[in-house]
């Protein structure tokens, strides 16, 4: 009876003692996320919250689709909906997305645009969150009114893109309850204009200059790249006059320069040069991109998604400023890029080309060559490739290489300060042109003949031509037709490739041989005006009827 | 307490075990030996000084007494031996024989000591052991001899043989023989566990031979239910129980994969054939939830734990609990169903050791074929509409002349078509005291895969002891564990996917005109310069992934007063994960070689810690009986991770992180916890076996809710009636065995959703580069919802029960109706992305699933031959009720999530175009559009004879996606079904076994399911059913071929064309067996020996697209479905 006793005393003990240690463990909390409180109450803290503004939806270390429009892949594939480049993944059949913007087949349902959409919102959801809380860290006012300048200027940057391809949008500046998320209504474009303008013009007074930023700051933004912003809204909403202010006073400051080097710019060694305004940020293996996997040949083991079109390669003028053209006799179809202006060899791949100790070789009769063109293969459909980005030498991870994307750079605000002198009417001197267009295409490396054409109606062409060439596949060309209006004309009709003369294999267009024995690669029938905004993503108008 | 029939066996037993030659004994004694404790030399008994001090206490207490204080233990009839006798004894160092002395008068009682073993018998009787029998003088009795057999004339030892309404009586011996002096016109009553007991009248017969049947009466059957066991009769919950023999013999590698189809209600559906892959989706009553994880509870041995670790020899049974009644004891994460698994334990007697073994291969069950390299260029030229293939290429890659430059290769054949070895190996020891015993079980499991350098290998051991402490006091003592190690082949480095899926998705892909391996040793490149699954097999990339598992348990069992029985249950489960895998650097040719090369190698530590105490208690009085039962329970656990990365290998010999380059490695870590703490109990109530009732409730704290919601409770009630223990059912008892109705209510819960569902936390890891610098980010990334609570299903079961001719024919049916509430569910699809968030669980939406279940069993002896057949069928039918927040309204009217969730609908449906066939020419597509405008799929322009003809279904004259989409079909069948016929005669035995669903849809995407889609290939059916210009068809099987980029084109839209049939009977296992004559075996003291061959999965018949599994929906990066063929040999001593 005894030993029962103990028996059974023990075990209500055992079984006590568990019970009441054991309730406290039901409070488990994450190991590697940080609490709300613990967030804001430091500027180290904080700064990872900004970090994650920055960073939005931009993958590291693989490869990105249209995750932001800051990223490589969201930027530069914007290309494959405008007359420079073709996307190999849309095939013959125009199977892609992004090909589908401007082929006359844009939907609702495309899933490039609700990819934009979600990724904007994403990170307009993180700035938002950012702003509505930095007040509370516990640091120097300058410190919070330049971080929270940062994250308003990220913001804009969204509703700056949403804008100019959406149009009308939910202009949304706090945070929100999913019910709230799913009942906003939509703003129209002019007021979202008018949101990043104000923005805008603002940060651009807090924000440090370029010239201010420390090594350790690179890569964060500035006066300069709110101005560059400022200078695209106001040109592509037409107030050229206040565009032209914007881009002046970047030039003013002086912070930047023309680098002497085109090709260096755009290659992991030189991305920081001063001509790079603002990149986004990348770095080799920790926090590479996959460009090399997506866009070199397949020498190199690259899918060669980029696949530049005729039309750009067109674009180039004869090194003695001529127009190009298959009869001039500086033409010679075994090189392509001879005797051309330099930036088509620094930008473009063509047939025979050295590239990373290999010859890239995709004459589509070449049935030994990896690159040959039209057999199927991975490799090219128009005949040509992207050499703009690559660093030749790199033996790196092709989902890690290091190289930046270039978002803006004084190049692009030299010649759009000249666009909004020239559309707003200011008389053109040959001062001007040499101080915007000409610095671009006279720098060492390319050292094209200067344009002197000072008439407007003359130079506009001329101007937009070396926009286009200059700028080449760095995600302008597609915004630009948009807004100059003329994307009903460019893009529709046929697009070729390169030139094959005496080639057995060549794609005709309904068996009708090209003059300039040119590879057919696809026919767009961009739709004027449908095709000049986006539709609101299918899912988002089931959800929420307000954006129908 | 003391069962005399059992010590009998015992005894006899013991005498085999005595019969055994030396060398053979010390042989297994030497086996055993670290295992448990040895029976007592014979010597014991005259060794042993016992002393005692006892006043008024009764003969069986002292005897007891006697147990507990030495290793003596005793047999005897307490019917013939009056053991309630109370005496005193005071004895000090006493030998066994003169405490025994004093205890019995010598007129009364004998005894006989046989080691440790002490038989009691009355004077005046037989002698229970039957060699005595013929000393005893029995003068005016006579003497009958004979031999109880089984229906197959094995003989049966240990059988009861009395003179009925004597105490007169013997077991047989290990011939089945029995000598026994009786009176004139005695009746014998024979009976044994498991075999129907007869009476036969002697006669003038001197010598009886005696057949029994085994008892096919299934109703004393225990059932494992939660926290305890139930004889079949008085369960009133929905339990389905499959035993070890139903498991036995079958290779499977997995103990998930023998589930299938052998219980109704519980749907296994396998995806992957890859060996050592996870359990594949294991459904109790159709999915409940879709929103939290609708997995089963699986508990082995009252521990949560991955059913395959348990090798399927060491199962004693498998129990599903499947309704709230029988479930609800496990509350919070019983909602969809919970599966016990309890390995088995020792047993008394002798060591009997077992031996299953088997070995064999294993191969795809089935391979998509696809087309050679010349007809792929033929059909390549048809789909891009060009000459790109040129007669002169075709006509080389036909007839083989330059293989190296037009080669024909056959990835899937010779990569995957291959065979693996498969060998399985179990050895069991079990045996014991009646105080200590013991089962330990050793296994060894290797199962090659189709693909070279494919291999999973598993280590099993397991050893349950049993060990009486006192006479009150009971310690169960489970350790387990399995070492296992999955090898797979890996891509070299440079190639954007990396595993063996890639090499599989691209053995699928990769059309046959690209060469594997080239006549001068270097490797063909491929499509994308990266070589191919031929090539990268031979690399010396690998991924690895050993396991190690160490699971502990004990459980004590106290007994302070008779009925009442506390327990405490402590358990400590252990696994480290390694997974690594090296992508090596790889030359393809001169001008390619594949590269950098990278090792990442990461740890996952998981720690399960248990606390449980249960007190049961029950009592019978006349005819009632209640039981009660309370509990409590305490379960946490904790995973933690650590990976590192290096790359640059200065070679592929060295495989170790510190081999790699220094410049760049990486590291990360982190892990989880989460703990569950509840209370439980359960009444139970019967009169007179014929009303049963049952009430459960259990209240779950988890740390996955907030402070305010954590605690949950879950009721459930259930009723049953034995209207066959009527009195007025007395009429049909002979043939009406038994006949029950019963009923159940009850809800339960679910909390199978990430450990951190509530905290509203900015995440770590959003990194961003500044200033050359990876810097750490972080961002609320996530919308959490602070005030979630469980997801609970309230479940009504009604069930009936017939058994028929003592089980000759058994039935049951029953109905379930479950309902799931506050489903846990992230609306992701229902939110506008417009929040900018991610959206974690929240209680929005409910669900049904109701379905009918039928199980029928029949089986029938004539003569030497014997069959049965079983089967089982179940009809489920799924339906979302409610989606709350994701409650969007479509254009079309469908109110859901706009993808696979629909008011109104199965959930994981299929939403989708009508289609009509195909175009045949221009007029039929200008005449089409003119009605069915289906430009917002299709531009006209683009459509071609061949393309999809969309079905406008709101007649508004278009097709577009907002109004013209309908739900195709569910991937959750409807139906499932299973049937098995088994029949031995004499010696041999077969079974098949077919297990199949109906009402259920697949499809087959990307690389699988498309011709040319990304650089893919094309396989035979669609060439050969294709759109035809030539002889053009309305309803081709594959419309107008195309070459297809990322996309599955304007043909490929989600249609009815695409949500293929996936019902499919399946032959599971098909086995013939021979058992060799006992007295062959005998003379090698093999007490069974049985040789079999099986084959597991050998044929499906569907509709699904040819050389795919039905249950297969893959867009290519898919395992096969695996056939084993084995033949294997059991072994018993």
């Amino acid at each position: 009876m005894k030993m029962k006793k103990i028996y059974n005393f023990t075990l209500i003990l055992i079984m006590s003692y568990c019970f009441s240690s054991c309730v406290g463990e039901l409070e488990v909390s994450p190991l590697t996320s940080l609490d709300q409180d613990v967030v804001w109450s430091n500027e180290a803290n904080a700064m990872t919250v900004l970090m994650g503004c920055y960073k939005g939806n931009i993958p590291y270390n693989n490869t990105g689709f249209e995750s932001d429009w800051l990223s490589y892949s969201g930027l530069m594939f914007l290309e494959f909906a405008s007359d420079n480049a073709f996307d190999r993944r849309a095939t013959t059949t125009g199977n892609s997305s992004l090909h589908k913007l401007s082929d006359g087949t844009l939907n609702a349902s495309n899933g490039s645009i609700n990819n934009y959409w979600r990724n904007a919102y994403l990170k307009i959801a993180r700035c938002n969150r950012f702003i509505e809380n930095v007040d509370k860290v516990p640091t120097q006012q300058p410190v919070i009114d330049r971080m929270k300048s940062e994250a308003r200027f990220l913001r804009a940057v969204q509703y700056f893109y949403l804008s100019q391809y959406f149009g009308d949008v939910p202009l949304v500046t706090n945070t929100l309850t999913p019910e709230e998320a799913n009942l906003v209504e939509k703003n129209t474009k002019a007021q979202i204009i008018l949101f990043v303008e104000k923005e805008l013009n603002e940060i651009s007074e807090i924000l440090p200059r370029y010239k201010d930023l420390k090594a350790s700051e690179l890569g964060r933004s500035t006066a300069q790249v709110s101005l560059a912003f400022l200078g695209r809204l106001y040109l592509a909403d037409k107030q050229f006059t206040k565009a032209a202010q914007a881009y002046k006073k970047i030039i003013d400051w002086g912070d930047n320069q023309i680098d002497p080097d085109y090709q260096s710019i755009f290659l992991p060694a030189n991305k920081h040069s001063n001509e790079n305004i603002f990149s986004t940020q990348y770095l080799e293996s920790l926090a590479g991109n996959g460009l090399t996997q997506h866009a070199l040949p397949a020498i190199s083991k690259g899918w060669h998604l980029i696949c530049p079109l005729g039309s750009l390669f067109e674009a180039y003028d004869y090194v003695d400023g001529t127009p190009f053209s298959y009869e001039n006799s500086l033409y010679d179809p075994t090189d392509l890029s001879k005797n051309r202006d330099p930036r088509l060899r620094y930008t473009l791949l063509v047939n025979n080309a050295d590239f990373a100790g290999n010859k890239y070789i995709c004459h589509p009769d070449s049935s030994r060559s990896l690159d040959q063109l039209g057999a199927g293969k991975q490799t090219t459909y128009t005949g040509f490739g992207l050499r703009k980005y690559f660093d030749e030498g790199y033996s790196g991870n092709l989902l890690q290489y290091g190289a930046n994307t270039v978002v803006v750079r004084y190049a692009e605000v030299l010649l759009g300060y000249l666009e909004a002198e020239l559309e707003a009417g200011t008389v053109i001197t040959r001062q001007l042109l040499d101080q915007t267009i000409n610095l671009v295409r006279g720098r060492a490396t390319v050292n094209m003949p200067p344009v002197i054409e000072t008439d407007r109606d003359k130079l506009r062409p001329i101007l937009r031509n070396e926009r286009r060439v200059e700028l080449a596949l760095e995600g302008h060309r597609y915004w630009d037709l948009l807004r100059w209006g003329i994307a009903h004309e460019v893009l529709n009709g046929d697009f070729y490739g390169a030139p094959f003369p005496g080639a057995k294999n060549m794609r005709k267009k309904g068996g009708q041989a090209d003059p300039n024995d040119r590879w057919f690669v696809i026919t767009r029938n961009f739709r004027n005006p449908q095709d000049y905004q986006w539709p609101i993503p299918q899912s988002e108008q089931d959800i929420n009827p307000n954006l129908r | 307490m003391i069962n005399p029939l059992n010590k009998q066996r015992i005894c006899i037993l013991y005498d085999l075990l005595n019969k055994i030659p030396l060398a053979m004994r010390m042989t297994l004694l030497l086996l055993c030996l670290f295992a448990f404790q040895l029976h007592s030399e014979l010597t014991y008994s005259q060794q042993t000084k016992i002393s005692l001090n006892m006043r008024n206490s009764s003969i069986e207490k002292i005897l007891q007494t006697i147990e507990e204080k030495s290793e003596f233990y005793f047999l005897y009839n307490s019917k013939l031996i009056d053991v309630d006798r109370k005496t005193d004894i005071r004895v000090k160092e006493e030998s066994i024989a003169s405490i025994l002395n004093r205890l019995f008068n010598k007129e009364d009682v004998e005894y006989e000591v046989q080691g440790t073993q002490i038989i009691l018998h009355p004077k005046e009787m037989n002698r229970v052991a039957p060699e005595l029998v013929e000393n005893v003088d029995q003068q005016q009795k006579r003497r009958v001899s004979g031999i109880v057999q089984d229906e197959h004339g094995e003989p049966i030892i240990g059988a009861n043989v009395m003179e009925k309404e004597t105490s007169n009586g013997t077991i047989t011996d290990i011939n089945g023989s029995f000598t026994l002096q009786i009176e004139e016109n005695a009746i014998l009553q024979v009976s044994y566990i498991g075999y129907e007991s007869v009476e036969i009248r002697v006669d003038n017969r001197s010598t009886v031979n005696i057949q029994l049947k085994e008892d096919l009466q299934e109703l004393d059957q225990l059932v494992v239910v939660g926290y305890g066991v139930q004889k079949k009769a008085n369960v009133v919950g929905s339990i389905s129980q499959i035993s070890s023999e139903q498991l036995e013999n079958r290779p499977v590698t997995a103990l998930s994969n023998a589930l299938a189809g052998q219980m109704p209600g519980v749907t296994l559906i396998q995806r992957s054939g890859k060996p050592g892959a996870s359990p594949g989706e294991l459904r109790v009553r159709g999915v409940g939830s879709f929103g939290a994880s609708p997995d089963a509870l699986i508990l082995i041995d009252g521990i949560p734990g991955n059913i395959n670790d348990v090798s399927p020899e060491e199962v004693a049974s498998i129990s599903v609990l499947k309704d709230a009644a029988s479930a609800a004891i496990y509350g919070a994460r019983a909602a969809n169903g919970v599966i016990l698994v309890v390995t088995k334990s020792g047993s008394e007697g002798r060591i009997k050791v077992g031996y299953n073994g088997y070995g064999g291969f294993v191969r795809a069950a089935t391979l998509p074929e696809y087309l050679l390299s010349w007809e792929y260029a033929l059909a390549y030229n048809e789909a891009s509409g060009t000459e790109i293939y040129t007669p002169e290429m075709i006509q080389k890659y036909k007839n083989g002349s330059d293989p190296d430059n037009y080669p024909n290769s056959n990835w899937v054949k010779d990569l995957l078509g291959g065979r693996g070895f498969q060998t399985g190996h179990d050895l069991t020891l079990t045996g014991g005291t009646n105080m200590n015993n013991y089962y330990l079980a050793l296994g060894y499991l290797s199962q090659d895969g189709i693909i070279e350098k494919n291999n999973y290998s598993r280590y099993n051991v397991r050893a349950n002891m049993t060990s009486t402490l006192t006479n009150k006091l009971k310690l169960t003592t489970r350790i387990a564990g399995v070492v296992s190690e999955i090898k797979e082949p890996a891509v070299p480095g440079g190639k954007a996917t990396t595993g063996m899926d890639a090499i599989f998705s691209n053995a699928f892909r990769f059309p046959s005109i690209y060469a594997g391996k080239l006549s001068n040793g270097d490797y063909g490149i491929g499509p994308e310069g990266n070589g191919t699954s031929a090539a990268w097999l031979e690399s010396a990339s690998f991924y690895e992934e050993p396991m190690w598992r160490a699971n502990f348990n004990a459980n004590l069992d106290y007994n302070p007063i008779k009925d009442l029985t506390l327990s405490a249950i402590a358990g400590y489960n252990f696994s480290q994960k390694e997974t690594k895998l090296f992508r090596s650097t790889f030359r393809l040719d001169d001008n390619m070689t594949m590269a950098p090369s990278s090792l990442e190698q990461e740890g996952v530590r998981l720690v399960y810690k248990t606390f449980q105490a249960t007190a049961n208690y029950s009592k019978e009085f006349v005819g009632h009986t209640i039981g009660a039962l309370a509990g409590y329970s305490f379960e946490q656990q904790e995973q933690r991770t650590m990976k590192g990365m290096r790359d640059k290998f200065p070679g592929n010999d060295l495989p170790y992180l510190d081999a790699g380059s220094p410049d760049n490695q990486q590291t990360s870590g982190g892990g989880y916890n989460w703990t569950i703490l509840s209370v439980f109990g359960r009444f139970k109530y019967d009169y007179l076996n014929r009303y049963l009732l049952e009430a459960t409730v259990r209240r779950d704290g988890s740390s996955r809710f907030p402070p305010t919601k954590k605690y949950g409770t879950f009721p459930s009630f259930a009723a049953g009636w034995r209207i066959s223990e009527e009195q007025f059912m007395q009429s049909t008892s002979s043939w009406l065995t038994n006949l029950k109705v019963k009923g159940s209510w009850g809800i339960l819960g679910n909390q199978n959703i990430g450990n951190y569902p509530w905290q509203s936390m900015y995440n770590l890891g959003q990194n961003y580069a500044i200033g050359g610098v990876f810097n750490q980010g972080s961002a609320m990334a996530t919308y959490s919802d602070p005030t979630i609570h469980w997801e609970s299903t309230r479940t009504t079961d009604a069930g009936v029960e017939i058994l028929l001719w003592k089980g000759l024919l058994s039935l049951d049916a029953s109905y379930f109706y479950r309902h799931t509430t506050n489903i846990l569910y992230k609306p992701t699809s229902s939110v506008s992305s417009v929040l900018g968030m991610n959206l974690s669980e929240m209680n929005t939406g409910s669900l049904k699933n109701t379905g009918w279940e039928f199980d029928i069993s029949h089986r029938k002896l004539l003569g030497d031959f014997e069959y049965n057949i079983s089967g089982n069928f179940t009809i489920i039918r799924n339906k979302v009720m409610d989606l709350g927040v994701g409650n969007v309204q479509q254009p079309n009217g469908l109110i859901g999530n706009g993808s696979d969730l629909f008011i109104g609908y199965p959930m994981q449906s299929y939403y989708g175009y009508k289609t009509d066939g195909v175009f045949l020419d221009q007029n039929d597509i200008d005449a089409w559009y003119e009605k069915n405008d289906q430009s917002s799929l299709m531009p006209k322009n683009s459509a071609r004879p061949g393309d999809v003809r969309y079905v406008d279904i709101d007649g508004d004259g278009k097709v577009t996606a907002a109004m013209d989409r309908v739900i195709l079909g569910s991937q959750i069948p409807t139906y499932t079904f299973a049937f098995n016929i088994g029949a031995k005669y004499k010696r041999f035995d077969t079974s098949l076994f077919f297990q199949g669903v109906a009402g259920v849809k697949g499809r087959l995407t990307n690389y699988a399911g498309f011709a040319f889609y990304n650089l893919g290939s094309i396989q035979r059916w669609m060439w050969e059913d294709r759109f035809d210009s030539e002889n053009p068809k309305r309803y081709p099987a594959y419309p107008r071929l195309q070459i297809l980029g990322n996309s599955e084109g304007n043909n490929g839209y989600l249609s009815d064309l695409w949500a293929q049939n996936a019902s499919y009977l399946r032959l599971k296992n098909i086995q013939v067996g021979y058992t060799l004559p006992t007295k062959l075996l005998n003379m090698w003291h093999i007490n069974n020996l049985r040789m079999y061959i099986s084959v597991e999965d050998p044929a499906t018949w569907t509709k699904y697209p040819k050389g795919w599994d039905p249950e297969a929906n893959t867009g290519g990066d898919h395992y096969p479905r695996l056939a084993t063929y084995t033949i294997g040999v059991n072994l018993k001593f």
